[in-house]
């Protein structure tokens, strides 16, 4: 654009003479003008809003101030309200935090409260449930070895019965000796099946690591006929096999001795309870 | 005009009594109507108040700036109820090419209101041919384009541009003379 170019063009611009795509291409122009362009362009501009002061003045009548002065007022006080409102809120803001802090606090340790004591009800509760647990358990196993301890005295009661069913029964009653006179005893045996049912009564308890030994005396040979333990002084009862003897003549005496655990082949130990079947 | 920048309404009402009178002038030869006048008057003073910080005083004196809004308005309101160039707004669309500062800093015919710039002013424009006066006329306070110009004169359009430019040149060489 040579300079004629550019002053006609700038001077259409200035009295707003151009538009539409004229008017972007010259401002478009303009971008990359020369400083010298840009200052004749703002000459001409700067002539052409000139032009009003040539106007004959007349003022408008004094309600367009009221009006333009009532607006202002009123978007002033506006902007005010909004600029107050927007700094209280900004002032409140943390006010209103600082208020709900002790709030939340209070509201989080009563929700830690409640769930600590909800958790130590919970825990007693288990702890409970665990103690009834063991408790339960202690009566099944005192239970268990109750039922053991039946079904033992049941076979017992049962092998007494059938020994007593016998055709034939031998009674041999044994008394305590000097090392337990209190102590006394029976054995009822079937010579026949060769079993034997002992029963004891006030035997005290075998010391650790002893036990009692049932002797057949036959030929005035003792022969061993079993071991056995008591753990109190009631009457206790043991079943017998295999008896060494069938006849009931060949027996001397029975006896019971204390002898160490397990038992031996020959009498070492005291003698606690002795008797002779009486023919 | 800083005064208005900070919301001070008394610097408004100031600035009010200052240009009022050049705004309603303006309102007057442009819509001729004098309520259409006294309503421009009315937005042009709430458009300086709203956006006042957006006045920038390196890029023209505070006459231009309000001169500059007046005119806008009122040919975006001719346009409306004439159907001229319906659809296109001079209101902070058009001319969006900023002139750069050096250049307003430069230049001595920015100046303020006053009685001595009216009397050039009206001078500057009696050496105009009525011609030359007429298109800057037309194209300033009408918004005519220059085809438009030619249309309406029923001159060629080169004879417009020509006119347009020698007129202003004229005008501006007058008052350069005049204010340095």
């Amino acid at each position: 654009m040579d300079n004629e170019e550019f002053i006609q063009q700038a001077s259409a611009y200035a009295t707003g003479a151009l538009q539409g795509e004229e008017l972007k291409r010259f401002e478009g122009y303009l971008r990359t003008a020369s400083k010298d362009e840009l200052s004749q362009l703002a000459e001409l501009a700067g002539t052409a809003s000139l032009l009003p002061l040539a106007l004959e003045r007349k003022s408008p009548p004094p309600r367009v101030k009221e009006k333009v002065m009532q607006k202002v007022q009123l978007a002033a006080r506006a902007q005010d309200a909004v600029h107050r409102r927007t700094d209280n809120l900004s002032q409140n803001t943390p006010a209103v935090r600082r208020n709900w802090i002790p709030v939340g606090i209070v509201a989080v340790l009563g929700m830690i409260a409640l769930f600590s004591l909800f958790a130590l009800r919970l825990l007693n509760t288990i702890d409970d449930q665990n103690k009834q647990l063991v408790a339960v358990e202690q009566d099944r196993k005192q239970l268990q070895t109750q039922l053991v301890a039946l079904k033992d005295e049941v076979i017992r009661k049962e092998e007494l019965l059938k020994v007593l069913a016998s055709r034939r029964i031998e009674i041999t009653v044994m008394d305590g000796m000097k090392t337990s006179p209190v102590s006394y005893g029976k054995i009822i045996w079937d010579p026949e099946k060769r079993t034997a049912i002992l029963q004891v009564s006030d035997l005290p308890p075998a010391p650790s690591g002893k036990d009692y030994q049932l002797w057949v005396i036959k030929d005035k040979k003792p022969i061993s006929a079993g071991v056995f333990a008591v753990s109190n002084t009631e009457s206790n009862y043991f079943k017998i096999e295999n008896l060494a003897v069938t006849n009931p003549k060949e027996i001397g005496a029975f006896a019971v001795t204390l002898e160490p655990k397990g038992g031996l082949p020959q009498p070492t130990g005291e003698m606690y309870i002795a008797g002779s079947p009486k023919l | 005009m800083m005064q208005v920048v900070k919301r001070d309404t008394i610097a408004l009402s100031a600035l009010y009594d200052r240009y009022s009178a050049l705004v309603y002038t303006m309102a007057l030869k442009m819509v001729k109507a004098t309520d259409e006048a006294e309503d421009l008057v009315q937005e042009v003073f709430m458009q300086v108040w709203n956006k006042a910080a957006m006045f920038a005083e390196t890029k023209g004196s505070v006459y231009t700036w309000i001169v500059t809004i007046a005119r806008r308005k009122a040919i975006d309101r001719l346009r409306s109820s004439q159907n001229v160039n319906k659809g296109v707004s001079l209101d902070d669309d058009e001319m969006t090419f900023e002139v750069p500062d050096a250049a307003y800093a430069a230049n001595p015919l920015h100046a303020t209101i006053s009685s001595e710039y009216e009397e050039l002013m009206k001078a500057g424009l009696a050496l105009l041919t009525n011609d030359q006066r007429t298109i800057l006329e037309l194209s300033y306070y009408e918004g005519f384009t220059q085809q438009q110009i030619a249309e309406k004169l029923g001159v060629p359009l080169g004879t417009v541009k020509t006119r347009m430019r020698q007129g202003l040149i004229k005008l501006r060489d007058y008052l350069k003379e005049r204010m340095e």
